[in-house]
């Protein structure tokens, strides 16, 4: 919120809270991204990171509970449906990356632009911008998504977030159980995006890795940020050394 | 036996069979969508073979008036939960519309159409299609009013829905059709013989519609988008919310496939059996042992489940009339030792 950019934020959330029956996962968390930038949210295990996202997107468990404001835009949308919230460009690629194991990537990829119906747009198009990211995926595309590797269902997984056009994507450790080179890889991709005007906003357990490709960062802690500033003023924080970065590389 | 008699009663399952794997791929696609044991399968075979049958002796098919009432229901549940989130914005007023054309004045079209045409002159696959009219949005309303609400629950409990769902179209049933079956007409009286065994035009249309429906159902998941998303859905359900495919959604478009698959299987089963309105439980239960064959997951073990419960029904019937239901029954006992020990653990729930 006091990032020196005086553009209106594409994605805010005010006071959001979100409990599991009566154990509180995040207290008020307010953050905000805007449009291009890429936004990392660090922590530990248990802090309330993916919670976070779910609730943003609205796709918590049937027993989450999420308070406060999602401002898409400017608009509250933290009563709409996932679908409502999707059509007007939030995408979210969760860290379990949920594909359709028994489909193809190519399926996998079509049924990403389900909600993205517009005359004169066929999900060709779509496809060909993909491709185009991620040209293994076209190699691939008849093999079932099951088949793949775990840096190819991450690129799988983005790619169809990145089918129904979103404004802002939400990726949720999107390095998880990744090798070291497919990880760099797809930390790439993730700073390509930013020439696309795709707002992202990332989750990541290697903090040093996100805070690199990252513009601006947030520290949450048992539930609270505890912590915000410019990524590269971040990565510097003795602090943030000392508990996320490990010692001096 | 000699072989006349062997290939009359092969005849006979596979014609039974091909019956029961469009109940079964009925099953295996509603349960893989919405975690639901569609129970109330049975009802749809008895109601639409005797919708059928009333449109043909020029009754008013009473099942119009069931329609018109659960519709009622279903616009009051949709209005009354729109109202309990009035405080969200936006209202769903376009949803609401929608509501009342489906739910209100679709219904009263329908009841329109019957008076004013003469169902009885019509061809048969004519008085079909209007006889799905009916039933299929009567088997999405039900998943409106009776599971959409509860999606989330636990498989026990939509089964235990399932079976109040089940007994209560059976009471319906009772109460619009009365206690008499009835049959229809023959779709033909054409018969042929090959060789020694006499072929019977009715098991010919009743293989050959039952064997392009399946292949309708393969184009559709296979090469539709809707196909693709109801796969996606039985795959992975998070997966399907997050690319913008609703649970209730997937929901409504599997009960309404499964609504007109089990009116068409009883269609094709009335012009041979006299169909009541209770005939479609053991039928449909049969599709059900042969839906297990298929773990309730896959389409091919669930057809290929359909014809060994046709052909040993037909040889049992044979040999041990008094035993064919227990014969048939009794088969889930090895196929679900045989399944157990075969797949792995990692079925949740």
């Amino acid at each position: 919120m006091s990032a020196d950019n005086n553009s209106k934020p594409v994605l805010e959330t005010r006071n959001l809270s979100v409990r599991y029956g009566k154990v509180e996962a995040l207290r008020g968390t307010s953050i905000s991204l805007r449009a291009g930038e890429i936004v990392t949210v660090i922590g530990p295990n248990g802090a309330g990171k993916s919670s976070l996202l779910n609730a943003i997107m609205g796709a918590l468990p049937s027993e989450g509970q999420a308070q406060g404001e999602v401002l898409y835009q400017g608009q509250d949308v933290s009563h709409h449906a996932i679908e409502l919230r999707l059509g007007k460009g939030l995408a979210l690629v969760p860290e379990k990356r949920e594909l359709f194991t028994t489909m193809t990537v190519e399926d996998n990829l079509v049924l990403g632009a389900y909600r993205r119906r517009k005359a004169g747009w066929s999900y060709r198009d779509g496809l060909e911008g993909i491709y185009a990211v991620f040209p293994r995926l076209k190699e691939r595309r008849h093999q079932l998504a099951g088949t793949m590797s775990g840096g190819e269902r991450q690129m799988v997984a983005i790619g169809r977030a990145l089918m129904s056009d979103p404004k802002v994507l939400m990726l949720d450790e999107p390095s998880l159980g990744l090798a070291p080179r497919v990880m760099a890889e797809v930390f790439q991709v993730i700073s390509h995006l930013r020439d696309t005007g795709v707002a992202t906003l990332l989750i990541e357990q290697n903090s040093r890795a996100a805070l690199k490709v990252s513009d601006y960062g947030y520290v949450l802690e048992v539930g609270d940020v505890t912590l915000e500033g410019k990524a590269s003023e971040l990565a510097q924080n003795p602090r943030v050394i000392e508990a996320y970065l490990g010692a001096k590389h | 036996m000699d072989f006349g008699i062997f290939a009359v009663l092969a005849q006979d399952g596979v014609t039974n069979g091909a019956v029961y794997a469009l109940l079964a791929m009925a099953l295996v696609l509603v349960f893989s969508v919405t975690r639901i044991i569609f129970l109330p399968q049975g009802e749809f075979i008895g109601f639409g073979a005797l919708t059928v049958a009333a449109l043909q002796s020029s009754q008013f098919p009473k099942l119009i008036w069931l329609l018109i009432g659960i519709g009622v229901l279903t616009f009051l549940v949709e209005l009354g939960s729109a109202l309990r989130q009035r405080r969200y914005k936006p209202l769903p007023r376009r949803l609401l519309m929608w509501s009342v054309i489906e739910n209100l004045i679709y219904p009263q079209f329908i009841w329109l159409l019957a008076h004013s045409l003469d169902w009885q002159g019509m061809p048969m696959a004519v008085q079909i299609l209007f006889t799905l009219a009916i039933t299929v949005p009567l088997g999405i309303m039900i998943y409106r009013v009776a599971f959409q609400p509860m999606a989330e629950a636990s498989v026990l409990v939509l089964l235990i829905v399932s079976v109040g769902v089940h007994f209560a179209m059976l009471g319906m049933g009772l109460f619009i059709f009365g206690p008499e079956g009835s049959t229809t007409r023959a779709f033909t009286e054409w018969s042929t013989s090959l060789g020694e065994m006499p072929v019977s035009g009715q098991s010919v249309v009743v293989m050959a519609v039952a064997g392009s429906l399946i292949g309708l159902l393969y184009l559709f998941f296979d090469r539709t988008l809707y196909g693709k998303a109801l796969r996606a859905t039985a795959v992975n359900r998070k997966g399907a919310q997050l690319v913008g495919i609703g649970t209730s959604q997937a929901g409504r478009m599997a009960f309404g496939l499964a609504a007109g698959l089990g009116t068409l299987a009883g269609t094709l089963i009335a012009p041979l059996n006299t169909v009541g309105y209770d005939t479609g439980f053991v039928v449909a239960l049969k599709g059900f042992v042969a839906a297990i064959v298929g773990g309730l997951a896959s389409y091919p073990l669930a057809a290929a489940g359909a014809l060994l419960v046709g052909l040993l029904e037909s040889y049992s019937s044979y040999w041990a009339s008094a035993y064919k239901e227990v014969i048939v029954f009794t088969l889930i006992i090895p196929v679900l030792a045989w399944r157990s020990l075969t797949s792995g653990h990692g079925d949740e729930e």
